[in-house]
Parts: structure tokens; C-alpha cells; sequence
């Protein structure tokens, strides 16, 4: 029981970090059909703008706060302006394709600049263990958990309870009528593509300290956020998170309890599944937009 | 009295083909125009042409004796011209009353009164009036892409009616609802143009729901108007006949 709510504790905390990177993945591909193979490398990237950051002399916290503004600036504004904008007029697959050499060029880029070795990367709070009920539960896990849920909740007020996030839904919706409405269409996608750099950068922070600051630490994450999405159902925020969760508690209970050289599979298992008895997701509608 | 919406001489080239052909009328004050005529013969050109969705080749179009001959819709819409549509429009996953009030939202607001200012924009009022005059009070919080079919048509109208427009353009608003939905929307288009003496335009392909909501109609085939006066007049009026009957 004690290590159960151990893996409880642990898998949850990796859950809600997949869930950020997977909401982030489902709400460019509401409002703009960018389906983002580079959504790995992008959770990837921030932890180097942070060390580099550091390694300049700034102190954590200040590294942190430059490591989020860069990931929003060149993660949103730049992929937008520079990839998403000119590509998406040739269609959807065109756009796929180029996400996937973007992934290649960051993940290369960091090898080259940066280094191919593991960094270490620091954690938010000092390791320490809580005792509770007779389990032993990280610290880092609970402060990792409590991060990504304040994330979500305020993205959800964002999203449902101002008057912005109507304007951001109506345009994921019905782009044509939000535009009929006078809402600045191009302005709401814009403000996803700056959300989405703001939620990888905070996935950053919390996951580097787990994993070490690594070039390749992207393929397995955006697989991760890949599966989340199509297990939630691709069209929906709260699909994201569960799919997420799911994917986050499933892993590690079945390291500990199945076997751990399968570890890698059961995510997968767990897709095929999906996609062969509910391919809408989980959460997901049949997809209703007109492309 | 001036007119609310003015077309004059307006024309539609696609290539070779005049899909309409120098057509001019006026909508009053307080009119229920319909505009009817067989399929092709050019309504939703025309319509498209008023509503800034397509370029006119010829003509001019004026709301409130303003030109407008162009403009965006987005722009029309801050003159005070809305629309339903012809295939439905609503905004699926938000709720009825969210749709209402996205419908009547000044956009013009800042971000920071996006961000930071009443959630409901001041219309939550006006929204749940609209819900109730529109009967579709119970239905208030559902998602508007769970509603039926006839409901969502009932709501694509409120929604044009949100922003107190000067012009309302409904876009084929009977096509595809059952009978009792139709009677329900016809019933409260009358009524809402009885309290508000709301100025409409229908384009509709079903003679009976025009003939009884509109006060003038007007006949267009091939591109040219071929009868415009009151419903009765343009019932038995031979060259209508002809063309919804002929060749």
C-alpha cells in the first residue's frame, strides 16, 4: 500500500507534466490545425535557455523567468511567424513535415551548441522526503504536482471565465463567424501559440530536474504528449489533461508492477487501443470542424 | 424616409456567366423583404454581394444612405447589419447564453478589458431576454452544438438579433426545420419585428414561410428581378408562375 501511494504520488506528478505538454499539443491544433511534431524538443529547449541563463551568472529564479519569456518568444511568436504561418497555406501534411525537420534541427542545434551530455539541472525545491501514512513521498513530486495544477487552473479562468478565452474558444470553433463577430482571429491564435511557449517552458522546469537537461530528452516527451492527446481525444483540453494522467500513473505503476523492460510499451498498447475502439478519444467528440 | 439598405444597379460576373443582372431595390424602415426565386437564379450571389462576401462587379450597395460597396463583413457588422446562415454557424462547445453574448460583444475592447473586465461583457441581461423570447430558456447552459436542429436555427436568429442590428439579412432560415419549429420561428421573427420594428431581408427557397412572414418579396430569375410587390400581387403575378413552373 505504501509504495502504491508512492507510484500514486509519482505517476501523477509525471502525469500532469505530460498533460501541460499534451494541452499545449491539442490547443495549436484547435486554432490553427498545426499538429506539432516538435512539441518534444520544444519542452526540451527551455532547460538550455535557463542553464545558459545561469551559466551567465543569473540566479535561478531570474533564469526561470528569461528561460519562459525566450520559449514564448521564439517557441510561440517566431514558429508562428517563421514556420506555422508560411507553411500552413500549402496544407496540414506540409506543415507535419516541417514540424518534424524542426525537431531535428533543435534537437542537433542543442547538440552542437550546447553539449550532448546530460546536464544537471536544479530543482524547484531541495530533495526531501514526507512521510505520510506510512509511504514515503518526494517532495519534488508534490511541489511538481502542485506547479502543473495551478497551471491548469488558471489556464481553465483563462479559457472559461473571461471574456478573452470566449473570443480564443469562439475561434477554435468557427473561425468564420468569430471573424463575421469582429473578434481579431489572428490575434487569438496568436495568444495560443504564446500559451503553448509559456506550457513547455513550465514542463521544462519541472521534468529537466527529473530527467537531467539532455538533447534527445524531446523524443520520448513529445511521444508522451502525442500519446496523451489521442488517448483524451485530440479536440479537447480535458482530454489532454486525462490522457496525460492516465499515461503518467500507468507508466509507472506497470514499471513496478508488470515489468520494467516493457515500460515503453504499454503507452503504446494503450494507443492502438484507443485508436482501435474509440478513436475519437477518450473525452473527444467526432471531430465537428469543417477543415 | 430614408432607406436602410440601397442597392443600385448591381451586378455579378463569374467569368462569362452574369449570375446577377443590374438589380436595384430598397428596404425601408421597418420592412420584411423576402427575396425569393428558383435555385441559381442568383439569391445567395446577391446576398453575398450586400454582406461584403463577395465584390460587386457593378453597383453600389448603401446601409443608412452610407456606402458600403465592399466593405468586410466584420465591418458591415459594426454598421449594424447581421446575418443567420444558410448552414448553421453556432459556436458548437460554447453554451447557448456564451454564444448570445459573443453575438452581441462590442470587439473593439481592449486586451486588458478581455482580460480583466466582466466576464458576461454587461450582456448577460440581454442575452437571457434573447434566450427567453427566442423560448429557449431551458435549453440556456446547454451546448448549442447539442441542441436540435430547428433549436439552433432558433438560435442563429437570436444571435443576429443580439446587437440590436439596424439590418438583418436571414440567410434561407426555414430550410431543413420541421413544420412546428417553423411555425415557432416564424411566429417569433413576427413578433420580435412587431416590438422592435426590426428591418429584415429573407432569402428563402419555401414560397409559404415567405408569404406569410414578409411584407414585400421580391422575384429574381436568371440574374434580374422579375416581379417585386406584396405577397399576394407576386403569387398570382404569370411571369413568377412561369419561371418556378416553366420551360
Amino acid at each position: 500500500m505504501a509504495s502504491f501511494i508512492q507510484l500514486m504520488v509519482s505517476g501523477l506528478a509525471t502525469g500532469a507534466i505530460y498533460a501541460l505538454i499534451a494541452i499545449g499539443f491539442t490547443l495549436l491544433w484547435q486554432t490553427s490545425q498545426t499538429i506539432n511534431f516538435a512539441q518534444g524538443e520544444f519542452v526540451m529547449l527551455p532547460a538550455f535557455f535557463v542553464l545558459a541563463a545561469m551559466n551567465m551568472g543569473a540566479p535561478y529564479w531570474l533564469a526561470a523567468l528569461i528561460g519562459i519569456a525566450l520559449s514564448v518568444v521564439i517557441l510561440g511568436v517566431l514558429f508562428k511567424a517563421v514556420i506555422v504561418d508560411p507553411m500552413i497555406r500549402h496544407g496540414v501534411l506540409p506543415l507535419v513535415i516541417t514540424t518534424i525537420a524542426l525537431s531535428l534541427f533543435l534537437k542537433e542545434s542543442v547538440k552542437d551548441f550546447y553539449s550532448s551530455q546530460a546536464q544537471p539541472f536544479p530543482a524547484l525545491v531541495a530533495p526531501r522526503d514526507l512521510h505520510f501514512l506510512g509511504a514515503v513521498v518526494s517532495l519534488q513530486s508534490i511541489v511538481v504536482l502542485a506547479v502543473a495544477v495551478a497551471t491548469v487552473i488558471g489556464l481553465h479562468l483563462l479559457l472559461n471565465k473571461t471574456r478573452l478565452g470566449r473570443c480564443m474558444q469562439a475561434t477554435a470553433q468557427n473561425p468564420t463567424v468569430a471573424r463575421i463577430l469582429g473578434i481579431p482571429v489572428g490575434r487569438m491564435v496568436l495568444y495560443t501559440f504564446l500559451i503553448n511557449g509559456a506550457l513547455v517552458a513550465i514542463a521544462s522546469l519541472l521534468i529537466s530536474p527529473i530527467y537531467l537537461a539532455k538533447f534527445t530528452n524531446g523524443e520520448a516527451l513529445g511521444m508522451a504528449a502525442f500519446i496523451a492527446a489521442i488517448i483524451g481525444g485530440f479536440n479537447q483540453v480535458r482530454g489532454a489533461i486525462l490522457g496525460g494522467i492516465i499515461l503518467g500513473v500507468l507508466d509507472n505503476l506497470s514499471a513496478a508492477y508488470l515489468s520494467s523492460s516493457y515500460r515503453g510499451a504499454f503507452p503504446l498498447v494503450i494507443l492502438i487501443a484507443v485508436i482501435l475502439f474509440r478513436p475519437q478519444g477518450l473525452l473527444g467528440r467526432v471531430e465537428e470542424r469543417a477543415v | 424616409m430614408t432607406a436602410v439598405l440601397e442597392v443600385n444597379n448591381l451586378s455579378k460576373r463569374f467569368g462569362g456567366i452574369v449570375a446577377v443582372d443590374n438589380v436595384s431595390f430598397t428596404v425601408n424602415d421597418g420592412d420584411i423583404l423576402g427575396i425569393i426565386g428558383p435555385n441559381g437564379s442568383g439569391k445567395s450571389t446577391l446576398f453575398n454581394c450586400v454582406l461584403g462576401q463577395l465584390l460587386p462587379s457593378e453597383g453600389s450597395v448603401r446601409i443608412d444612405g452610407q456606402e458600403s460597396t465592399g466593405m468586410r463583413p466584420c465591418d458591415l457588422n459594426r454598421l449594424g447589419v447581421s446575418r443567420t446562415f444558410q448552414l448553421l454557424q453556432v459556436f458548437p462547445q460554447l453554451s447557448v447564453r456564451d454564444n448570445l453574448i459573443l453575438a452581441g460583444q462590442e470587439h473593439q475592447g481592449s486586451m486588458a478589458s478581455r482580460l480583466f473586465g466582466r466576464p458576461d461583457a454587461g450582456l448577460g441581461d440581454a442575452a437571457d431576454q434573447m434566450i427567453e423570447f427566442f423560448r429557449l430558456t431551458h435549453l440556456s447552459d446547454e451546448q448549442a452544438g447539442m441542441l436540435s436542429y430547428g433549436q439552433q436555427k432558433l438560435l442563429d436568429a437570436a444571435m443576429a438579433f443580439m446587437a440590436g442590428p439596424r439590418l438583418v439579412l436571414l440567410d434561407e432560415p426555414a430550410g431543413g426545420v420541421n413544420l412546428t419549429m417553423l411555425g415557432l420561428l416564424r411566429e417569433r421573427l413576427q413578433a420580435y419585428h412587431a416590438e422592435r420594428k426590426a428591418t429584415f431581408v429573407v432569402i428563402e427557397d419555401q414560397m409559404e414561410f415567405v408569404m406569410a412572414l414578409c411584407t414585400r418579396v421580391l422575384v429574381l430569375a436568371e440574374g434580374k428581378i422579375i416581379a417585386e410587390g406584396a405577397p399576394e400581387e407576386v403569387r398570382r403575378n404569370p411571369a413568377v408562375i412561369e419561371a418556378y413552373l416553366g420551360h
